[in-house]
């Protein structure tokens, strides 16, 4: 009766063991990354294989590093909230490495930066007691919202990577927010061009780390 | 000579029952001041050969000379206007304008036809038939016979050369009829008129000059 | 000038039928002012409404500022006569210290300028106006807001706050904004500041998220949403399909809303054309009907004289001077009626529509009135054309005019009402349909006539004398019946389209049975939240009426085909959606139907078993996206695939309020994956409301709470107009109709006195007499009106199918009191006329002429 009431999630959490394991037999030691994300990396407009997960994992494959495997576990909307939970559903895929790029949306929405510091340090606390290499990807909110709140969620960032001693990704969209030719006509999501940029950010994190 | 048809010949189509010749070889001929009674029994073409004369139809072949003029030739409205001038109709029924005074009724062929002294030859036209007291009465205020007096000066007010009437007393109880006839023959005599009248009524026929008879679409 | 004093003494003689004609026709045309001005007003005040819910005609917004070059490319396009208003808005973290504590909280910061708002108006507690807020740092704000704030107005220490490096003071509480937030979802509440102001705040420099919106409004009767199109064209073209605008209208504003207001424009024109064959039916009849009673006098006319001409300008005069009369006398009575509307039909019409006469009716029913009785008179003229005097001698009209020539006598006429069903139609394509559809039904009703005055000669067989008569009469005279016939039941056909309509929008337009409306949308409730949430608002003064879980991820395929949103030019400017969200449910909401298809399987699906789950999809949805019942989709939620089939279609009510999704899985798909929840929230005390989403936020600092108050209130108050409009024009569109029947009908029965006569004279009693009068009429209108009813629904359906997106639904009790109103009408005036004939002396009915 159990067995019947498996569910997917946790057979395909099998599934992934069992492809990094026969991945491993082809070359060298499989490596697992999850890139836990909002819309910025689920790529919201822009076709999957454009949205800079992929690129990144593309651009892995091209340098001959076949055994890293990227899961994009992004959720277009997703707050800092859930992101121990999120975690903990991946880490029956015993990743290697997790990207924490959430928060943009606690910023938008104006939640309370002592809570997603809060959310996210019980993520990072999560992994690191799972031994699992940790980096975080730091945001930036547009100045609109005010000196004080901008500069108190940047520090956020620093002040997580600081107290954990974890990589630090200084502003994820460095070098595409604010221009248009980068973003879609909302002006915060990045098109098929800014998703390009953000894959080399991303890329020289992840190859400083391995 | 004012009125002559040659050879009429007059049918119609019946849906069912094909073609019936209803005038077969009409010819005859009337003089000025005369006066004519067309009998007949009913179906036998009084009604017909007395719409043909008065240039409501047209006969299928033949010809209807009036004061010189072929009616079978003229166009529609110079027949209208032709007939307005030469011929006066009575009708059994009256057929006056229902919302019009008998003095209206009598002065609204004057009018139609702009002629002149209207006011004036109104008056005396309702003296001649003894309506003055009258003439501000809508028909259906009047009395049949009434009614006919003003038909008759209605059709007499143009001075026409042709009076034809249909069962001119058809309508009227006896003594009311004779008046009628009385006051029409005096009026047609006075006025020097000619008159062509359908009847059924042999008294009244009688008292015409000439009495034609009828019978199947043919003259007696 | 002898034919025009004839003609006018001729109707003064003949006041009764002058007076009665009159009547009956001015009657008709009334109604038809009325209903066609009702409408316009009522279609004026719903895209006034929709104007104000956007404020303006035409927005153009982008996240940026305008370039000036594009703003001159925009104004190119608006012709000389509009207004503009420019509007910069963000959210912001402002600052308040209250009781020497900090507070900080996200707001929308509205900077308008001294136009906005270009339709609508702000509505203060002081009285201030957006002037106020240009020369000074000054701010309004709801009384909520303020609450929430915890600010006071005045120029006290409670009434700062620090919007980026500038404190402004709250000058004024906004009692009612004029934006209803219907374009979008607002995480926080909106602050309004000067545009000149903005500046100070120091908010706005490179990487600032703003949104600026530039308003036009634009002269009136202008088509913005061509304007629109327009411009989008220009700007894909210069900008190579990826154009950094928004450019919308007040359709735009609410889908479903500025769709609902065109099927209500759409109904009114239905509406309208309807009434408009009414009164076009009752004139030609009346008109023809008075030619017919002439037909002896023309005679008479004739014989003494008249030429054609003058007798044909004598009968048009006398025509155009009775049509002109019932035109005034109409005009004049909607003058008064209509603005009586409001006080009269109190609680049937939406409060606060401005009804006015609207010209271009009166301008139809006067030309209707005056130059109807050329055009509908000239198939009748072309046959008095053809009458000769003779049949004063032989008594019976002897007509025969020429097939072609009686064709062509009804050009005329039919273009004539072509061209007038299009204008009140108000476009082409509806007029034509209406037109066709008309024509289509005469023919169809001239069959079933000649069938009904068949079926009468075998009634006739009857052994009762009163019904053998009855029918015989019926029979004997069967041009005349079948033109009864045919006329009652073109009247009712007409009158009878109307309500499958109305029921099918109607029930498409109220608020369902049985709906909460929310007062706040809660979004991001996680899953371990979900359980405290549910057990902290029991404990609340509200509940929750909706709970639905949420998971994101992507179609990617459909049949093994990849699957691609249709990419029309709104997904492309807003790029192609690939990510949906997906939900699950126990039971249907209030608001959800399944339009085809078998409900999901409740059973838990166990993946192991290799069958796709069920899939529920939103029927535009499933149209937009070609998808048909069956399908194969397949999945991808956090990197795992799935395989579903599409077991039904699924309607939502577009005033649902509810969180709804396009896609609803079988239970036991998504159960265990990664979800978050949307809450509605309903019955919250007024009072409450602050209070209640402080507690929320201090619970659940993640969870964002929406207010949809506002919203909610607005869709409802419009649903609710429109609801009562269109309820409202269909029982107008009745009795106008009835009225017209009623005329008809009256009118025939006059015809019929000299029969009743007859009958009299030959010796028969009242009874008899009333019972074969009741009979004939009772008997001819209920045929009439049941054959054209029943017509009437395929008709109606297939409007509602062509105009209404299926809308339609039968709607029983209406069309079963037409039904007997219809007959009713059609007795009643038979029997007073027949009752009028009995107190008339025979012989005046005979000597008076017929």
């Amino acid at each position: 009766m159990i067995h019947s009431r498996v569910n997917r999630f946790i057979l395909a959490a099998l599934f992934f063991t069992s492809v990094i394991a026969n991945a491993s037999h082809a070359a060298g030691k499989p490596y697992h990354i999850v890139i836990l994300g909002d819309s910025l990396s689920s790529g919201l407009g822009v076709e999957p294989e454009q949205a800079y997960p992929s690129l990144v994992q593309v651009r892995l494959k091209s340098s001959g590093r076949d055994h890293i495997k990227i899961t994009n576990a992004s959720i277009s909307g997703s707050t800092t909230a859930g992101a121990v939970s999120r975690l903990k559903w991946f880490l029956r895929a015993k990743p290697d490495m997790v990207i924490l790029a959430l928060g943009a949306n606690d910023g938008l929405r104006g939640l309370s930066i002592k809570e997603m510091e809060q959310n996210l340090g019980a993520c990072i606390e999560l992994a690191l007691d799972k031994q699992i290499k940790t980096v975080l990807a730091g945001m930036k909110i547009p100045p609109n919202y005010g000196q004080e709140y901008t500069r108190a969620f940047e520090t956020a960032f620093e002040n997580l990577s600081r107290t954990y001693d974890i990589p630090l990704i200084p502003f994820l969209l460095k070098d595409v927010a604010g221009k248009s030719g980068l973003n879609q006509a909302d002006g915060i999501h990045p098109n098929a061009d800014g998703h390009k940029i953000i894959a080399r950010t991303v890329l020289e994190t992840i190859l400083e780390q391995l | 000579m004012i009125l002559e048809l040659k050879q009429i010949q007059k049918s119609f189509e019946q849906p069912r029952s094909g073609t019936i010749q209803v005038l077969n070889n009409i010819n005859f001929s009337v003089d000025a001041g005369e006066t004519v009674a067309i009998t007949g029994h009913s179906g036998s073409g009084k009604t017909t050969l007395l719409s043909l004369i008065a240039g409501l139809d047209l006969p299928d072949t033949g010809q209807i000379l009036l004061d010189g003029e072929n009616l079978c030739q003229m166009k529609e409205n110079q027949l209208a206007r032709f007939r307005a001038l030469k011929i006066g109709m009575i009708f059994q029924q009256f057929h006056l304008m229902p919302h019009l005074t008998a003095r209206e009724n009598i002065s609204l062929p004057l009018e139609i036809l702009k002629q002149d002294n209207i006011r004036r030859r109104v008056d005396e036209m309702l003296e001649k038939i003894g309506l003055t007291d009258r003439q501000h009465h809508v028909p259906a205020q009047l009395s049949g016979g009434e009614n006919q007096r003003v038909a008759i000066a209605r059709a007499l007010i143009i001075t026409p050369k042709l009076l034809l009437a249909d069962e001119p007393t058809g309508n009227l109880d006896i003594q009311t009829g004779n008046k009628i006839a009385a006051l029409l023959f005096d009026l047609v005599e006075k006025e020097n008129k000619t008159l062509i009248m359908v009847t059924h009524n042999l008294v009244l026929a009688d008292q015409c000059q000439q009495v034609w008879k009828l019978e199947q679409g043919s003259l007696g | 000038m002898l034919w025009m004093t004839l003609g006018v003494r001729d109707l003064l003689k003949n006041k009764g039928f002058s007076f009665f004609f009159v009547l009956n026709l001015s009657l008709g045309l009334a109604g038809f002012i009325a209903i066609h001005s009702f409408g316009r007003s009522l279609d004026r005040h719903f895209d006034t409404n929709l104007k104000e819910i956007l404020t303006a005609d035409l927005v153009v917004a982008a996240n940026r500022a305008i370039a000036a070059k594009d703003l001159e490319r925009i104004n190119s396009f608006l012709g000389n006569d509009y207004t503009h208003s420019r509007q910069v808005s963000f959210y912001s973290m402002i600052r308040t210290t209250i009781r020497n504590q900090a507070h900080t909280r996200l707001v929308r910061v509205m900077a308008i300028d001294n136009s906005y708002p270009l339709y609508g108006a702000f509505e203060m507690a002081q009285g201030s106006t957006p002037t106020d807020l240009q020369t000074r740092p000054y701010v309004f704000m709801s009384t909520d807001t303020a609450y929430a704030l915890g600010l006071e107005p005045g120029s006290g220490k409670n009434s700062t706050l620090d919007i980026g490096e500038q404190a402004f003071i709250l000058k004024d509480h906004v009692v009612s904004d004029p934006e209803n937030s219907l374009t979008s979802f607002s995480f926080a509440p909106r602050i309004y500041i000067g545009i000149d102001q903005l500046d100070r705040t120091g908010l706005i420099r490179y990487g600032s998220r703003i949104w600026v919106s530039h308003f036009y409004r634009l002269a009136p009767d202008t088509d913005a949403d061509q304007i629109s199109k327009r411009l989008k064209d220009r700007f894909s073209q210069l900008y190579k399909d990826q154009p950094p605008y928004y450019i919308y209208t007040s359709n735009d504003v609410n889908r479903r809303l500025g769709r609902l207001t065109r099927y209500f424009t759409s109904y009114m024109g239905l509406v309208s054309v309807v009434t408009l064959f009414l009164a076009g039916i009752a004139t030609a009849y009346l008109f023809r009907g008075y030619l017919n009673l002439k037909r002896k006098e023309m005679a008479i006319l004739m014989s003494v004289g008249g030429s054609k001409q003058s007798i044909w300008f004598y009968i048009s005069f006398q025509l155009i001077l009775l049509g002109t009369a019932a035109s005034f006398l109409a005009t004049l009575a909607s003058f008064f009626i209509i603005p009586a509307f409001p006080m009269i039909f109190k609680g049937l019409i939406p409060d606060n529509v401005i009804l006015s006469v609207s010209p271009s009716a009166l301008a139809l029913a006067m030309g209707l009135g005056m130059a109807g009785s050329m055009i509908f008179c000239l198939p009748v003229f072309i046959q008095i054309f053809d009458i000769k005097p003779l049949m004063l001698l032989r008594g019976t009209p002897d007509t025969a005019t020429s097939w072609l020539k009686q064709v062509l006598s009804l050009l005329p006429g039919v273009t004539a009402f072509v061209m007038i069903s299009i204008y009140a139609a108000g476009k082409l394509k509806t007029g034509l349909v209406f037109v066709g559809g008309f024509t289509l039904a005469i023919g169809v009703l001239f069959l079933i006539g000649q069938g009904f005055v068949q079926a009468c000669k075998r009634l006739s067989q009857s052994r009762t004398p009163v019904v053998k008569i009855a029918f015989r009469n019926l029979y004997r005279n069967q041009w005349t019946s079948l033109s009864i016939f045919v006329t009652i039941a073109l009247g009712t056909f007409l009158i009878s389209l109307i309500p499958q309509v109305q029921n099918g929008l109607q029930t498409e337009i109220i608020k369902p049975d049985g709906l909460k409306i929310p007062v706040f949308f809660l979004v991001d409730i996680q899953d371990e939240q979900k359980a405290p949430f549910v057990a902290f608002m029991e404990k609340q003064d509200a509940i929750i009426s909706n709970l639905s879980p949420m998971v994101r991820g992507r179609i990617l395929k459909r049949n093994n085909q990849p699957f691609h949103q249709r990419s029309d030019e709104s997904r492309r400017r807003r790029g192609r959606r690939l990510e949906f969200n997906f939900s699950f449910r126990e039971t249907l909401d209030v608001s959800e139907t399944i339009t085809q298809g078998d409900p999901i399987s409740t059973e838990y699906w166990d993946w192991e078993s290799n069958t796709p789950f069920d899939i529920s999809v939103e029927e535009s949805f499933a149209k937009e996206n070609k998808i048909a019942l069956n399908d194969i989709l397949e999945f991808e939620i956090q990197g795992i695939p799935f395989t579903g089939q599409v077991k039904n279609f699924r309607k939502v009510r577009w005033n649902s309020f509810q969180p709804n999704f396009f896609l609803l899985f079988q239970n036991g798909v998504l159960n265990d994956a990664p979800k978050t929840h949307l809450a509605a929230i309903s019955q919250v005390p007024m009072d409450q409301r602050q209070q209640l989403k402080n507690r929320i936020v201090d619970q659940f600092p993640n969870i964002s709470v929406i207010d949809v108050t506002q919203m909610a209130n607005t869709i409802l108050g419009i649903s609710n107009k429109l609801s009562l409009s269109i309820r409202f024009m269909a029982w107008l569109a009745i009795a106008a109709g009835l009225i017209s029947i009623f005329s008809i009908a009256r009118h025939e029965a006059w015809k019929n006195r000299n029969q009743i006569n007859l009958l009299k004279v030959l010796g028969s009693e009242y009874p008899a007499i009333r019972a074969i009068t009741l009979i004939e009429f009772g008997v001819i209108g209920f045929a009439a009106a049941l054959f054209a009813i029943l017509l009437s629904y395929g008709f109606s359906f297939g409007i509602s199918w062509y105009f209404f997106d299926n809308l339609w639904q039968i709607n029983g009790i209406i069309s079963i009191l037409i039904l007997i109103l219809t007959t009713l009408i059609c007795m009643g005036t038979a029997l007073s006329a027949s009752r009028k004939v009995m107190n008339t002396k025979p012989i005046h009915l005979l000597t008076s002429g017929t």
